[in-house]
């Protein structure tokens, strides 16, 4: 049932994005001294990643519900809670 | 005026929660109580989730951040998306495994999937430690409004007493689902509340909208927009930023109450869901941000410079009576609905995995019933904490994730890799508490990595230690560390 269990869950490595924008780019947007809307920057860029997140894991949402009707199981997760979960980011 | 409105909101609130929870059904098993008979549909779960995310720390905390320190209070926008992502693939593996087992409590998790009884009587201790760190926040900030609003006539003592025998009314009339309204009645009050006070603050600071505060304050105070902000030698930069936010997204879960409320919800949809929408929610820390602001440019002088004081002192300034008399009762059940839940989760893991492993003989009834008793023992060292410290919210706050963040590795690798084992995790926890408490380690990292927040440093040494730890525990020590999931 579960052949290509890494392949499945391939679309979660996008929730490694928001971490990337809200963290990872934190010193580099820091001194930029662009202000939008009179923000600083760094506000700014904060404010944009909250967005960035909420849409990364709406489409992680509509990439798994697909999954989930097709396997026809509504907790495709609980079938791997407890175990591994290979090809997934953390 | 001022406490009139307070009382209005506070027990109007209170009561209607009672009518609520009630209504809904009598809390008569640990389940129901505890994990609300795991049933919490999408907007439930919302509110008692937002509800535990929005507390004092973030409204009287983070702007008072904003007030004395400026760009690192923008750990508040960071916090609560990355917390959502891990959320996202965390939050349904421990809801599975809550199903799947029956699990009540943190403590359960670690005892059904690590095998061991006493790493459960460990994991229990760690997490109600850290939970009465978390409600020494929510006392802190009640007691101060209670101090501010109804008269300083209150003693320390007198108004954290009183902070502490409200909370405890609150969660003994109920369990979760009286929480879960009041959170939603606090919610609604509080956003009403903060937009409402933004929406007129130009006015109050000779700005001309509210960008043009923050333009103010960019050119009145030059460095206030980025780190390291108005107090270089806080050391709070860029660096601490990144550490610190993923310390509290890695911790965010981990948190015993936490684990509860996600036991508590009915779906995996609901789950999801709700991690896709709660970080919009955290947008409103503009608003936050923009008093804290606006508070520095109005000169707001704290009593003693508390910066936990900044929202209240600015406004009780600057706003008619009416506005203070909102923001205190808002406040305060900022205060109330958070405390009691975690109250709640303290009580909870103290009956079931401290008391019941060495008394196997009770039964469900007693077990509530000590529970109970026992929270009115934990309020108590809450309230203690509270008069022996006068550190900021956020700071009290972070050094809460630090302590529940020993217990981070051990969630994870139980997820991530299957030769994890009880000894493994019981010396991470071991060494990460040295690595945060011990005199010695606290003031190498303050040497050596001063950007650093500690509680990350801890973790990491802590999840290094569980995986060496778990490769050479022998093997015959150990009960099968590992069930594999029905039907996996």
């Amino acid at each position: 049932m579960n052949a290509l269990p890494a392949r499945r869950a391939a679309h979660r490595w996008l929730l490694l994005l928001p971490f990337v924008w809200q963290v990872g780019l934190i010193p580099v947007v820091n001194d930029l001294p662009w202000r939008p809307f009179g923000l600083p920057f760094p506000m700014f860029w904060q404010m944009l990643g909250i967005l960035v997140t909420t849409a990364v894991i709406g489409i992680v949402l509509r990439l798994d519900r697909r999954l989930d009707r097709r396997r026809g199981a509504v907790d495709a997760d609980g079938a791997a809670a407890g175990g591994d979960a290979p090809g997934r980011p953390h | 005026m001022t406490l009139a409105l307070f009382l209005a909101i506070v027990l109007g609130t209170m009561l209607g929660a009672v009518f609520y929870g009630q209504r809904q059904s009598r809390a008569r098993t640990m389940e129901e109580w505890a994990v609300g008979g795991r049933r919490f549909g999408p907007w439930i779960f919302w509110f008692v989730n937002a509800g535990e995310i929005y507390t004092t720390f973030a409204v009287l905390g983070i702007s008072g951040y904003a007030w004395a320190f400026g760009a690192p209070a923008y750990i508040a926008f960071t916090s609560v998306s990355l917390a959502c992502t891990l959320g996202y693939w965390l939050m349904p593996k421990i809801w599975a495994a809550g199903r799947r087992h029956g699990l009540v409590t943190q403590a359960d998790f670690f005892e059904q999937h690590y095998g061991a009884t006493w790493l459960a009587v460990v994991v229990g201790v760690a997490g109600i430690a850290a939970l009465v760190v978390y409600v020494q926040i929510q006392i802190t900030a009640l007691s101060l409004i209670l101090r501010l609003t109804i008269g300083p006539q209150f003693s320390p003592l007198g108004s954290a007493l009183l902070a502490a025998a409200v909370m405890l009314a609150f969660v003994y009339v109920a369990g979760l689902r009286s929480a879960a309204f009041a959170a939603g009645v606090k919610d609604v009050l509080m956003i009403v509340m903060i937009v409402g006070l933004s929406l007129s603050v130009a006015d109050k600071v000779g700005a001309a909208s509210m960008l043009d505060v923050y333009r103010m304050a960019q050119e009145q105070h030059p460095g206030i927009g980025v780190l390291p902000g108005l107090k270089p030698e806080a050391n709070l930069s860029t660096t601490w930023l990144v550490t610190a936010a993923l310390n509290v997204a890695l911790g965010t879960w981990i948190f015993p109450h936490m684990f509860q409320l996600i036991y508590a919800a009915g779906s995996v949809e609901a789950i999801r869901r709700n991690a896709m929408w709660q970080p919009l929610y955290s947008l409103s820390y503009f608003f936050i941000v923009l008093l804290g602001f606006a508070a520095l440019l109005a000169g707001t002088a704290p009593a003693d410079g508390n910066l936990n004081a900044v929202l209240l002192q600015f406004v009780g300034d600057r706003y008619p009576a009416w506005a203070i008399g909102l923001l205190a009762g808002g406040t305060a059940l900022l205060a109330l609905v958070p405390g009691s839940i975690l109250l709640l989760g303290a009580a909870s893991i103290f009956g079931r995995n401290v008391v019941l492993p060495f008394k196997r003989d009770l039964d469900d009834r007693t077990v509530l019933w000590v529970s109970r008793v026992a929270m009115i023992g934990f309020a108590g060292i809450a309230v203690w904490l509270t008069l022996t410290s006068n550190k900021s919210l956020v700071d009290i706050g972070l050094s809460a994730y630090a302590a529940i963040g020993m217990l981070a590795p051990g969630v994870f690798l139980a997820f991530l890799w299957p030769r994890a084992n009880a000894i493994g995790v019981f010396a991470g926890i071991v060494a990460g508490y040295g690595a945060l408490l011990l005199p010695a380690a606290t003031a190498f990292w303050g040497a050596h990595l001063p950007e650093w927040d500690q509680g990350l440093i801890a973790m990491g040494i802590n999840a290094v230690v569980a995986v060496l730890a778990s490769l050479v525990a022998p093997a015959r020590m150990l009960r099968p560390a590992f069930a594999p999931a029905p039907g996996a």
